[in-house]
């Protein structure tokens, strides 16, 4: 099950934020964070409890300021994560929103090559 | 081809150790990304959508046979048994761990290969023709050029940190095959009334977001001066090239900004300081360490043949398939009783420009057999062995069909350039694989393909045009619209001696209708042709943009 932090109230003007690749957008509602794992460069969520997983329905939904927050603890692991960044959610966790495709993608693997497809350990 | 000399391989070898000191570093937390990203782009290590993703440079894009072999171990060993040619003639790796890179690039030293000059702003691999010194028309062999290029920008310390990255392609004949006009630096070998070889040159083409055309600056430059002549177009680049906007950094946009004869006569500037510098002061290569470049290009031991081969006929008259791929993937070769075969990568189902470890092994053994141990890879994502003999083509073909290899569709319809797109790509906006997959399997049939003749469709996933699709005879850009896949379809472009951008001829169309509106364009283009020789780009040109437009959006309200 997905873990939802107690969310703030958004700010009234919501921060601009990179939302993977070259996309931008507007801290607006449910995020995950998001990054490549440094060694192997595989998809990974950050948790409430300070790592990062391969499962994205263990990830840590936020909202608002506090998604800033704990996007700011995620850059500072740098010995595991490369380019963390807050990806759209629905609520059921899963990827939403205009980079839903992309995300849809990273997280199951290449839509070619279905052998390639993301297995998740222990999902 | 080229082989390493005790520098070369001391320099590539202290390279591999100087990366993985800085991959041992950025592990260890002593480098950050933002200080340890721009190294790993200099060794050709991106990180991409699913993982690290490693370019190897292939020079000219000359291959032997080991290395091939090589190029398989590494597919089998660090990636998931692929590798993937690329539009700059360049392997890609789409699955290394960043642990690995450094193991990988020893493994690829042993066999005189490495990732530099694939990534960051510095001049980028020089392409050229696959069929280098196997044309028949050719002035001479354009990898000696591309090789000198090689060795003068190779960490060129005035360069490596251009505005953006620089992209040089070299033809030597009058057909060009290395989409010349649409580089920085587009080099054309000609001779001069006298007989003297030299070049014509080209700057200020280029694909991406602006895509232009190439200008004429020199209608012959003398082949002795040459880096001459390219230092200073390079220094007023890189003294004069825009670096606040990323997007308006490459040298096309100088050229336009400047115009023409401004940039021409800055150039001209440069180039007569490095004149008056005189014979032993400027930067060319004095005639002597050119000779012993060319002569690692001189043509292997060709045997004196008969132009015609019994059992070439022969074998065609009795096998239609063989007959049909040598109508579309072999090609006239200099040498009386050789041609060259085109391997196509592009077989239904696959993406375009993947090739397996086994295919790899496969073609590096017929390579040694059959092909005077000389592999080319091609920017349209093929391979060529540029030297078979007639007498020894039907083995080939029977060897490659072995391994799913024999694909009778060179220029045609399901010959198609595409990038990796979405499935792959950090940039890119929507997919390009499963669109040039899905069109592949409409056309599927190869008979009607040759029915159809030449046509050369490219595909992109996002307006940095890595597939190309601006010279596109069809070109195919996805665009994102709201979360949604949409493709914009371009149509006239090509990429050869008459090279046009392909016009936009209309919306978007969804993902569901791009290949029904591809295949009403087709069926419209056979029903107007005048005759089975007017290609599809001949008759676009002659009929114009209209009734092409009319059958693009014909049902796909």
């Amino acid at each position: 099950m997905s873990q939802t932090l107690q969310t703030q109230p958004a700010p009234s003007a919501p921060a601009k934020i990179a939302t993977g690749g070259v996309k931008k957008g507007r801290n607006e509602g449910a995020k995950v964070i998001t990054a490549n794992h440094l060694f192997s460069g595989g998809v990974v969520y950050w948790t409430e409890d300070g790592s990062w997983t391969e499962d994205l329905s263990e990830a840590i939904i936020v909202e608002g300021d506090a998604a800033l927050v704990e996007l700011a603890r995620a850059k500072a692991d740098e010995a595991n994560s490369v380019g963390p960044y807050l990806m759209d959610v629905s609520e059921q966790a899963a990827p939403a929103g205009r980079a839903r495709l992309r995300e849809t993608i990273r997280h199951d693997g290449p839509t070619i090559h279905p052998q390639f497809a993301r297995r998740v350990v222990g999902a | 081809m080229y082989f390493y000399d005790d520098i070369d391989r001391a320099m590539v070898k202290d390279r591999v150790a100087e990366f993985r000191g800085q991959v041992g570093r950025r592990i260890s937390g002593a480098l950050t990304e933002d200080e340890f990203k721009p190294l790993r782009l200099m060794n050709g290590l991106y990180l991409q959508l699913h993982a690290y993703m490693l370019r190897v440079a292939v020079p000219y894009g000359t291959l032997n046979p080991n290395q091939l072999r090589v190029l398989a171990s590494v597919a089998r060993d660090y990636d998931k048994g692929y590798a993937h040619v690329s539009t700059r003639q360049n392997f890609q790796y789409n699955w290394p761990k960043l642990q690995d890179v450094p193991d990988i690039l020893d493994r690829l030293a042993d066999a005189e290969m490495h990732a530099i000059q694939t990534s960051g702003n510095c001049i980028r691999n020089t392409t050229t023709d696959a069929f280098a010194g196997a044309a028949a028309d050719e002035v001479e062999d354009p990898r000696i050029t591309c090789e000198v290029i090689r060795q003068w920008s190779t960490f060129h310390p005035e360069f490596t940190f251009l505005p953006r990255k620089f992209k040089i392609a070299v033809s030597a004949t009058e057909h060009d095959r290395a989409a010349i006009q649409v580089h920085d630096i587009g080099l054309q070998l000609v001779r001069n009334a006298q007989g003297e070889p030299g070049y014509k040159v080209l700057v200020g083409g280029g694909q991406g977001r602006t895509p232009m055309i190439g200008e004429w600056v020199r209608d012959f430059l003398p082949q002795a001066e040459l880096l001459s002549y390219l230092e200073a177009i390079l220094r007023v680049y890189n003294l004069r090239g825009r670096r606040d906007n990323l997007y308006k950094a490459r040298i096309k946009i100088l050229v336009s900004e400047m115009g023409l004869d401004a940039f021409r006569d800055a150039v001209e500037e440069e180039f007569a300081h490095f004149r008056a510098l005189g014979p032993g002061g400027s930067v060319d290569l004095p005639a002597a360490q050119r000779q012993q470049i060319a002569a690692f290009f001189t043509p292997p031991d060709f045997e004196a043949l008969s132009a015609d081969s019994l059992a070439f006929e022969r074998a065609k008259a009795d096998d239609a398939a063989f007959a049909a791929w040598v109508r579309t993937n072999v090609h006239a070769h200099k040498q009386p009783g050789y041609a060259s075969a085109t391997i196509t990568l592009k077989a239904d189902g696959i993406a375009p420009g993947d090739i397996t470890d086994v295919q790899l092994e496969a073609v590096a053994d017929i390579a040694e057999h059959y092909g005077m141990s000389d592999i080319r890879t091609t920017h349209e994502q093929n391979m060529v062995l540029p030297h078979v003999k007639l007498d020894d083509l039907y083995a080939v073909w029977k060897a490659l069909a072995e391994d799913e290899l024999a694909t009778a569709n060179h220029g045609l319809i399901s010959d198609i350039i595409a990038c990796p797109g979405l499935d792959y790509c950090n940039l890119a906006n929507t997919r390009s694989i499963p669109v040039a997959n899905r069109i592949q399997e409409r056309f599927t049939n190869l008979e009607r393909q040759a029915t159809i003749g030449e046509l050369k469709i490219k595909i992109s996933g996002c307006i940095n045009a890595c597939g190309h699709h601006h010279v596109g005879h069809i070109g195919i850009l996805g665009v994102d619209k709201k979360g949604e896949e949409f493709y914009q379809l371009t149509l006239g472009g090509s990429a050869d001696q008459h090279t046009s951008i392909g016009e936009i001829v209309g919306r978007g169309l969804s993902t569901d209708q791009v290949v029904d509106a591809v295949e009403r364009v087709v069926e419209l283009y056979l029903s107007l042709r005048t005759s089975e020789d007017e290609r599809f780009i001949d008759a676009y040109r002659r009929l114009g943009a209209q009734p092409f437009k009319e059958a693009l959006y014909e049902q796909a309200a």
